[in-house]
């Protein structure tokens, strides 16, 4: 398959590289990622799949990241790191990637599954409104596995709308294995019962995720209807930060961490001549002038106040 | 005006809604094929096409949750599940995410309780597990007027309703004290109009005794007010026609004038809406208990499943004896 151009190969570089930075930031300027759920649910180790498809998609294209990830949606056209920053501290004024539905982004919550059909909604309302944008649902392996997923995706079969359904298989729900949950290892055949065109990928490679997700992302914009990915990444933290992790072989995170993508793909660009050691360190260094920059200006924002007052006032708060 | 019957009232206010306003959609489960099963659809495919009208698979989590992402994209969906215990497949789109969250999404989902001849599945109904959460408005109308009026609001609507015909509406009434067939009939409006939620109708003005009701039960209590009046007995009827927001204003009026307060529903007593409705107007208007000739009752169904028959829940006879037990 063609490669990339340098340029893009270079963006989903620096969005890796600035999505690995600003998570580890943020957390250790407050130990919890705000809107990421109760106690942190960290990600490193697992952008490189919203990123590829975040660098495939419009700014009025649906997207959900995988609540583990959210911070990679600073890589869709039109969120910035302010954006992810504000909203993780906080502050008001600019996007917040939970609840931007003119910009695709719908939201979910703790019932983990339940947002599919919700996309699924959007997905409707593109086709009735034929406004040209495609969804990309991305949830994990434990999510994949719940009821009003595979409503989601008999819906859109038989609707034929455009969704792709993308399983971030980083091989936990939680405490529970991916060989506990399911008897297949190739998680992509559950696009089978669907009829949906389907793939497997290694989610840790940056150049095949991207062209996979180019792929289904334009056959999806063709009108060719839903389809699924199952892309393969690990979990290198525990589900919450503070989590026990009895349920995990000793060891086996610190394995994993010695295959994590952004080595990976640094070494890969270094080996393809489009990185040298010095734009390495260039890089490093103009990320971390743009994420002082991005917390700077969040700095001076207002802090979100009056959430509870306007929930109050919409709830009926009496019968 | 004509005299139409309370499903071509339904039909009626979705033919208007959707005229009116391109964005309001459709979908459920043989909503094209069978007409929505009792009619409400009837022709609306043909005038409005696949794009306002879908049937979905059999897939109610879908039904619901599709209508939050349909919502937040611009569109003013009403998801329908054909009978509202089916509708508890969808507890998470109904209560976690339309109820707790869905403060902005104008969506309306709309389900039939197919009544007491059922079991719970089709049965069952389920206002009681409804009202408990912040923010979805709880709409149940028993006439045909009621129903097109209120229905037009509830499109309009922009946060979640939850709209709960009852089956015994669309094809019974009640007629000179007794529940009758095809009696639930009355002459609408073919203009557009909109009743305001939180506004209860007197159905029947009386001095006695205030019997607080909504749904297919206000048919068995006219029946019953119709034939206590012989027996020199004046029951003034109070349809709630929307359980959240609640008419307390209506209810401590009526009360205050007869001094006495019966609380009537199909569902079961025991966390029914009855008892939220007895304490609700006790803290809305704390003088009301003193002047009350004899305490609030309630009268409910058994704490039983349904069964297919409708034993278990008021009839015209216990709501008349219930009655007369209080004057």
């Amino acid at each position: 398959m063609e490669l990339p151009s340098k340029e893009i190969l270079l963006k989903l570089y620096r969005d890796l590289l600035i999505s690995r930075r600003v998570e580890a930031e943020l957390w250790s300027k407050q130990g919890n990622l705000a809107g990421s759920g109760g106690g942190a649910h960290r990600g490193p180790g697992e952008e490189v799949i919203p990123i590829a498809f975040c660098n495939n998609l419009t700014e009025t294209d649906c997207f959900m990241p995988n609540f583990r990830t959210w911070v990679c949606t600073l890589s869709k056209p039109g969120f910035t790191p302010a954006d992810i920053i504000a909203t993780s501290l906080g502050k008001t004024g600019k996007r917040n990637p939970w609840a931007a539905p003119e910009y695709g982004m719908l939201g979910g919550g703790g019932t983990l599954g339940e947002a599919s059909v919700r996309y699924v909604g959007a997905a409707v309302a593109s086709t009735i409104k034929k406004t040209g944008d495609i969804v990309v649902f991305i949830q994990g392996d434990g999510a994949s596995n719940r009821a009003p997923t595979h409503e989601a995706m008999a819906v859109a079969g038989a609707w034929q709308l455009p969704i792709i359904f993308v399983i971030q298989n980083n091989r936990y729900g939680m405490g529970t294995s991916v060989e506990k949950s399911y008897n297949i290892e190739d998680l992509s055949l559950r696009g089978v019962g669907y009829g949906f065109p389907h793939d497997r990928v290694d989610g840790n490679d940056m150049i095949a995720m991207y062209l996979m997700a180019k792929k289904h992302v334009e056959r999806c914009r063709a009108g060719g209807g839903p389809s699924l990915i199952a892309a393969d990444t690990w979990r290198l933290r525990p589900h919450f930060e503070g989590d026990s992790q009895i349920y995990r072989p000793k060891g086996e995170a610190e394995e994993w961490y010695k295959k994590e993508p952004l080595g990976r793909y640094q070494k890969e660009l270094m080996d393809l001549g489009i990185l040298t050691e010095e734009d390495v360190d260039r890089l490093e260094a103009e990320v971390k002038a743009e994420l002082q920059a991005a917390f700077d200006e969040v700095d001076k924002l207002p802090a979100r106040t009056g959430v509870y007052e306007q929930m109050e006032k919409l709830a009926i708060a009496e019968l | 005006m004509a005299v139409i019957n309370y499903v071509g009232a339904i039909n009626q206010a979705l033919k208007e809604e959707m005229r009116r306003d391109e964005r309001v959609v459709i979908w459920g489960e043989d909503m094209i094929s069978l007409n929505g099963v009792h009619g409400q659809t009837k022709d609306i495919y043909d005038e409005f096409g696949g794009d306002r009208i879908k049937d979905t698979p059999i897939c109610e989590q879908a039904i619901a949750g599709m209508t939050i992402g349909a919502a937040q994209r611009g569109l003013r969906p009403i998801g329908v599940f054909m009978n509202w215990g089916f509708g508890l497949c969808a507890f998470d789109g109904v209560f976690l995410q339309l109820g707790c969250k869905g403060h902005s999404w104008p969506v309306v989902l709309y389900g039939v309780i197919a009544g007491p001849g059922e079991d719970n599945d089709h049965g069952m109904s389920p206002e009681a597990l409804l009202i408990h959460a912040p923010y979805l408005k709880v709409v149940m109308p028993s006439t045909p007027y009621d129903a097109k009026g209120l229905l037009a609001t509830a499109i309009r609507d922009d946060g979640a309703v939850m709209f709960l015909d009852h089956a015994w509406c669309f094809y019974m009434g009640h007629k000179d004290g007794a529940i009758e067939r095809g009696a639930n009939t009355q002459e609408v409006p073919e203009e557009e109009y909109l009743i305001p939620f939180g506004e209860a109708d007197i159905k029947r003005e009386g001095s006695d005794i205030t019997l607080v009701t909504y749904s297919f039960m206000v048919h068995p209590a006219l029946a019953a007010a119709h034939n206590l009046a012989k027996e020199g007995i004046s029951v003034e009827v109070v349809d709630l026609r929307t359980i959240v927001p609640l008419d307390v204003d209506a209810i401590v009026k009526s009360a205050k004038k007869t001094g006495r307060l019966l609380i009537v529903h199909e569902a079961m007593k025991r966390g029914g809406v009855a008892g939220e409705i007895a304490f609700r107007v006790q803290e809305e208007a704390p003088d009301l208990l003193a002047s009350l000739k004899t305490p609030i009752r309630r009268l409910a169904a058994k704490n039983m499943p349904l069964m297919g028959t409708p034993v278990l829940v008021p009839s015209a006879e216990t709501i008349a004896a219930t009655v007369k037990e209080m004057v």
